[in-house]
Parts: C-alpha cells; sequence; structure tokens
C-alpha cells in the first residue's frame, strides 16, 4: 500500500476521532437534557384549575364541580356534547383516559374512562364534589359522625385536595378543597350544573350528618306525606336538598343527583332520548315551581334537569 | 485502535439512549393513576376517580307534593316546618325561625353577587 495513502487513511481517522471527541460532549449534553425532559414529556398532562384566573373566593358546602366516570369516554361526550354543546379536552394521563367538559369556555366537568369492574356490577355515575377548605379536617369529621372513607384525601395537581367518602346511608360524594378558590355564587348558565338532591331513606340522620360536615343551615320544609324535604344551605344559599327515597322504590340506596340547568325540560328530554339516554323521572312540574326531569345516559350514568328560566332569576332577585 | 474506541463511544451512545427510552416509559406508566375505592391507598396523586356506583337507579313513586329543586320566589317564602333544635332522635339541628329559606344565586356571571339570599345569616366555616 503506498505510504501516502496510508497516511491520508490514518489522517482521516484521527479527523474522524477528532470530530467524535468534539460531538461526544454535545451528545451528552443533549442526552442529559432529554433525560430532563423525558418525565416532563411523559408526565400526565395536569387538570386544568377549577377557576381560571385564580381566586380568592371560598364557599363550604357548595356543590363546585362533578365527575362523570364512564365505561366509554367517546360515547359519553357524543351525548353530552350533542344535548348541552358541552366541548371537551382529552387530556393524556397515562393509561387514563380523562376529559374535561366546558360549556363557552367555562368547566362544566370531568370525563374518565374506566373499565366495568368484573361481574358487571359497575354503575357509570356522575360524583358530586361538595367544597371544603381542610379535606384532612372533613374526613375526621365524616367519619366521626358516621362516614366511610371510600378514597383516602389526595392531591390532584393544579386543582387541590380531594376525598371521597360514603355518608351514613350509603350515599356516595367527595370533598373538595380547590387550590384556585371556588367558583363564583352565580346563576348557572343553561348547559351548567344548577342544583343538587341527596335521596335517602332517612332525610333527618343524613342532613344532620351533613350539617356536621359542612355547617349548614337546615331548612325543614313541610309536606303533605312522610316524604321530607329538606334544604340544605351555606352563606345564605341554597345549596341542595335532601329528600326521601319513595317508599316505591325498595332497591334503591341513598344517592345524590345534580341538575344541569335547561330552559324547557320536555324538549331536552325527548333531545336526551334521541340521543340515546332513558328517562327515569319523566318532566313534572316541582312542588316549587318548574319542571324536573330525571334521566341515565347511554351508559346508565343518572343526572337530573331542572328547569331554570329568566323569570325565576328575577323572582329570586327579588 | 482508534476506530475500536470509537464503536466503544457510539455503543455508550446507543446505551444511554436505550437507557433513556426505558426511562420514558417508565415515566408513561400509569402510576398513581385510577385507585379503585377498594384499594385505595392511605395518600396518592392523581386525576380521575374509579367510581362506579353499585346501583342502577330505581325512580318512581315521586307524589304530587314530592319536590326535590330550590325555591324560587314564587309567592311567599314555603313555611317551614316546627324548628328542631336536634336530639330526641332528630338528625340534625333546624335554622333559626328568624332565615327565611333561601334560594340560589341569581346573579349572572361577571355581575357579581346574585339574589337568592335567605335574609339570615347563614353559615359559615365548616370544614
Amino acid at each position: 500500500m503506498n505510504l501516502d495513502i496510508v497516511r491520508s487513511r490514518v489522517a482521516g481517522r484521527r479527523r474522524a476521532g477528532s470530530r467524535w471527541r468534539a460531538l461526544w460532549p454535545a451528545l451528552v449534553a443533549a442526552m442529559a437534557g432529554a433525560a430532563c425532559l423525558a418525565p416532563a414529556i411523559a408526565a400526565p398532562e395536569r387538570v386544568p384549575a377549577l377557576v381560571d384566573p385564580r381566586g380568592q373566593e371560598h364557599h363550604v358546602g357548595k356543590v363546585i364541580f362533578e365527575e362523570l366516570v364512564t365505561p366509554d369516554l367517546a360515547a359519553s361526550e357524543r351525548f353530552y356534547g350533542g344535548l348541552f354543546g358541552w366541548r371537551f379536552q382529552d387530556l393524556d394521563a397515562g393509561s387514563t383516559r380523562y376529559a374535561t367538559a366546558s360549556l363557552d369556555g367555562h368547566p362544566v366537568g370531568g370525563l374518565v374512562q374506566r373499565d366495568r369492574r368484573a361481574g358487571g356490577h359497575g354503575q357509570p355515575a356522575w360524583l358530586t364534589f361538595v367544597a371544603v377548605r381542610d379535606v384532612d379536617a372533613a374526613r375526621a369529621t365524616a367519619v366521626r359522625h358516621g362516614a366511610t372513607v371510600l378514597l383516602e384525601p389526595r392531591d390532584v395537581p393544579d386543582r387541590g385536595r380531594e376525598a371521597v367518602f360514603a355518608d351514613p346511608q350509603g350515599a356516595v360524594f367527595a370533598v373538595l378543597a380547590s387550590s384556585s378558590g371556588d367558583p363564583a355564587e352565580v346563576l348557572a348558565e343553561p348547559g351548567e350544573w344548577i342544583w343538587s338532591s341527596l335521596f335517602t331513606r332517612d332525610p333527618d340522620t343524613d342532613a344532620g350528618f351533613y350539617q356536621d360536615l359542612l355547617d349548614y343551615e337546615v331548612f325543614d320544609l313541610p309536606s303533605s306525606g312522610s316524604d321530607k324535604h329538606l334544604m340544605l344551605a351555606s352563606e345564605d344559599y341554597a345549596r341542595a336538598s335532601a329528600n326521601t327515597l319513595p317508599a316505591t322504590t325498595a332497591g334503591a340506596h341513598a344517592h345524590w343527583i345534580d341538575y344541569v340547568r335547561v330552559d324547557d325540560a320536555a324538549a331536552m328530554v325527548a333531545k336526551a332520548r334521541s340521543l340515546g339516554a332513558r328517562v327515569l323521572v319523566a318532566p313534572r312540574l316541582d312542588r316549587h315551581g318548574g319542571h324536573v326531569a330525571i334521566v341515565a345516559d347511554p351508559q346508565g350514568a343518572v343526572f337530573g334537569m331542572l328547569e331554570w328560566t329568566s323569570d325565576d332569576d328575577q323572582k329570586v332577585a327579588q | 485502535m482508534t476506530a475500536r474506541r470509537m464503536s466503544g463511544s457510539g455503543a455508550a451512545v446507543v446505551a444511554g439512549w436505550l437507557a433513556l427510552l426505558c426511562a420514558g416509559c417508565v415515566a408513561t406508566a400509569d402510576d398513581g393513576y385510577g385507585y379503585g375505592y377498594g384499594d385505595a391507598p392511605n395518600v396518592n396523586v392523581g386525576i380521575g376517580l374509579d367510581y362506579y356506583d353499585q346501583y342502577g337507579g330505581d325512580y318512581g313513586g315521586w307524589g304530587p307534593d314530592y319536590g326535590v329543586g330550590p325555591w324560587r320566589g314564587d309567592g311567599p317564602r314555603p313555611r317551614r316546618g316546627e324548628p328542631h333544635p336536634g336530639g330526641g332522635g332528630r338528625g340534625f339541628r333546624s335554622a333559626p325561625a328568624s332565615h327565611a329559606t333561601p334560594s340560589i344565586p341569581s346573579g349572572a356571571r361577571g355581575g357579581g353577587h346574585g339574589g337568592g339570599h335567605g335574609g339570615g345569616h347563614g353559615g359559615h366555616g365548616g370544614h
């Protein structure tokens, strides 16, 4: 082999070696940077804050959030989007499929997809979140007064701290200490959650439980029969009602139902039915006026619709 | 020799990237999410509850006087039942008679506080 060629090859290898040596720090730096970045990229997207921009209001006892657990997130989005015009933002939460729902830019809830439990006993449901200031203190009080802890207090980044309990009668609910404050005291727009009701065999005892937990004022409204109709209030606002489960519903257990405000319950129930909902309580005149209906979405999650017109708003304002 | 060192360096780079990929896979694992109620740990961080109700809904039997909604300001405020100060089997302390039954907030978004007050002091504090 020609000596010049050998020298040329050796020089070429040296040049390549020096190129590698020059490249090596850059590669190490790139790897280090990527190593730092990878968890951030891979980390689940965070749920949005409940109040944006962050507020300072806190309203203990106010129902501030609802979350749906569904076996079919896409189908649920189609239903609620079609019925109320909700828009959805799917979040990357690892293997958990989670979506936030909003109406005209205002958050109305969260939807999470979960497989049904083995045996098929799982019933998709909306979970009611009530505002508290201190979740751990709420846990202690709830347990002291007979509740069962279903999910221990946990932090949800950007959302706050939450826990899930079953009240002494078995109704499941959640408490949330929002890290961004609680939503303002305003009237829900059509398509937004407006009201919540507790159905239980023993409204008196359950009302006492929630009073101890959330410092509610309890208004015992007269009723003609044995059915109780209690109003739970805080900060001079009605927050929810506690009602006797009708005797005919022997197989029912205590539960919460949340209601979406609608302008025309009959029309919205018909629309819900056309989207695959099942009507559980047909639109009926409520004792304080306005029509109310209970439906189950196509996956079986139960929610209510409550008429509230601008006339109602004016009457209440007076 | 130099070429062999190059190969070693290249292998190290490849090994590094493989390690990084593995770390990425670990980071994307669904750690901390979706705890069922039956096996909830003491503390966890995450989003998305794992809640399926035990019951599919048994509704009906709502008589004509059955009411679930809030008072909505139509006519006089509803008369209250007898006050129950608690005890004697009653589970709650009734609101003072001086407090009128409240309704829900009535103000529009962006318009500040609305009406709906019952005219008395509400409960404050709690958790």
